[in-house]
């Protein structure tokens, strides 16, 4: 028995071992402690952009008349948002796991509070409008992002049923010129269209159109509405 | 320095490592029991993972909290250089290791309410097996609970897992050893 405390403290002398500084579990709990609390934040968001998508989603309304179920359930729930949303809360988990003394709390019980409180959270981020705004963010520096995360521009960018969005570039009397969401440039005839109140009709408004492509150029709108809120409740404006 | 607690002993070592002897005398045998328990290891393997965790130990001790208890710290440290070992050596075969002097088997026996006259009639050679037979998993916690005689917040500090888990685990452990001893 001796042998061991023997060849324990000659290898800590002849190695000249020491102990690993403080700081330095110091920092790795940190790291854990900051993993977690990012994709909390993470999870909060994707929260708040789930609910703000499907408040401000006219897709309900409008893709009604697509007949294929999944195409439809693509159109309306914003898949990916949630399969991230529930990827974050998932790190989050295995972050919490990793903390110190995170073992003695089980799966089920850090999961549920994980989500109650991304939840919660979330919902007062929608509430505080601020995930329009985050969502824009990323619309606006993100490529592709709009046309992978964003139902919206899903169901809106479908010139060939009769739905485009994008920004006004020009305008002319009953005329404007619109890039879509996907960077085409079209000639909007908007003579017969009803122009919803709140939409400003200048460069760089985002806008929603309602009519017929005529050709891969020109789209004759019958109605035109704003990039944000429910159409649905637009018509009754 | 007998009655010196386990958390000063560590403040002592820091400052010094001469002090981490007493520590070191204070677990050793403990330990060594418990790997060859656990893993089925021969006294010299058992003896190089013991020393290889309090070689750990020593490099980690700044990361013990005194909140918790240095046992249970350094019995994880000793249960992660079983595994790794384990893992290293995942060709070898074991067999399991035999204490005449204390027998783990009587004290799993006792655990698992086996009457004596079950022991006496069919000898220690069927428990032994089974136990040999069980689950890692389940091993462990028979071990930390029935030869360590540790409560279940010990056991979870080691094996980092809910205390509440500790309590299933332990009865189906049992029922298994039950129903491999029929």
């Amino acid at each position: 028995m001796k042998d061991i405390i023997n060849r324990v403290l000659e290898k800590i002398e002849k190695e000249n071992l020491k102990p690993i500084p403080r700081w330095h579990f110091i920092l790795k709990s940190s790291f854990m402690w900051i993993l977690f609390g990012i994709n909390l934040v993470l999870g909060v968001v994707g929260i708040s952009i789930i609910i703000y998508l499907f408040a401000n989603n006219d897709a309900i309304a409008e893709v009604s008349l697509v007949s294929n179920f999944w195409e439809r359930i693509l159109l309306i729930v914003p898949i990916i948002w949630i399969l991230l949303t529930a990827l974050f809360i998932w790190i989050a988990y295995y972050n919490f796991k990793h903390t110190e003394g995170g073992y003695r709390f089980t799966a089920f019980k850090i999961l549920s509070l994980n989500i109650l409180i991304t939840l919660v959270l979330g919902f007062v981020v929608y509430i505080s409008g601020s995930a329009g705004h985050i969502n824009n963010l990323l619309s606006r520096y993100i490529p592709c992002y709009s046309s992978t995360f964003d139902t919206r521009t899903m169901v809106w960018m479908r010139p060939e049923e009769g739905y485009l969005a994008g920004y006004i570039q020009k305008v002319d009397v009953f005329q404007l010129e619109l890039r879509d969401l996907n960077g085409n440039v079209w000639v909007v005839d908007f003579t017969g269209a009803d122009v919803k109140p709140v939409v400003v009709l200048k460069e760089g408004e985002r806008v929603k159109l309602v009519g017929e492509a005529t050709t891969d150029k020109i789209f004759v709108a019958s109605e035109i509405r704003p990039w944000g809120g429910m159409g649905k409740g637009m018509q009754e404006n | 320095m007998k009655n010196i607690s386990d958390a000063e002993l560590v403040k002592r070592t820091l400052k010094d490592s001469k002090n981490y002897r007493p520590l070191v005398e204070r677990y050793e045998k403990r330990l060594l029991y418990y790997v060859k328990n656990m893993v089925y290891v021969n006294e010299e393997d058992a003896q190089d993972i013991v020393q290889e965790a309090f070689i750990k130990g020593y490099r980690n001790l700044n990361s013990y909290n005194p909140k918790y208890k240095f046992s249970s710290w350094i019995y994880r440290i000793t249960h992660n250089e079983a595994v790794s070992f384990l893992r290293k050596n995942k060709n070898r075969k074991f067999e399991i290791a035999n204490d005449p002097e204390k027998s783990i088997f009587d004290t799993i026996a006792s655990g698992l309410d086996l009457e004596k006259e079950y022991i006496k009639r069919e000898g220690k050679g069927d428990l032994e097996s089974a136990l040999g037979k069980l689950d890692s998993r389940y091993r462990e916690v028979m071990v930390l609970k029935f030869v360590e005689g540790m409560e279940y917040n010990e056991i979870a500090d080691i094996l980092h897992i809910p205390s509440g888990t500790i309590g299933s685990l332990i009865s189906r452990a049992k029922v298994k050893l039950k129903e491999l001893l029929k």
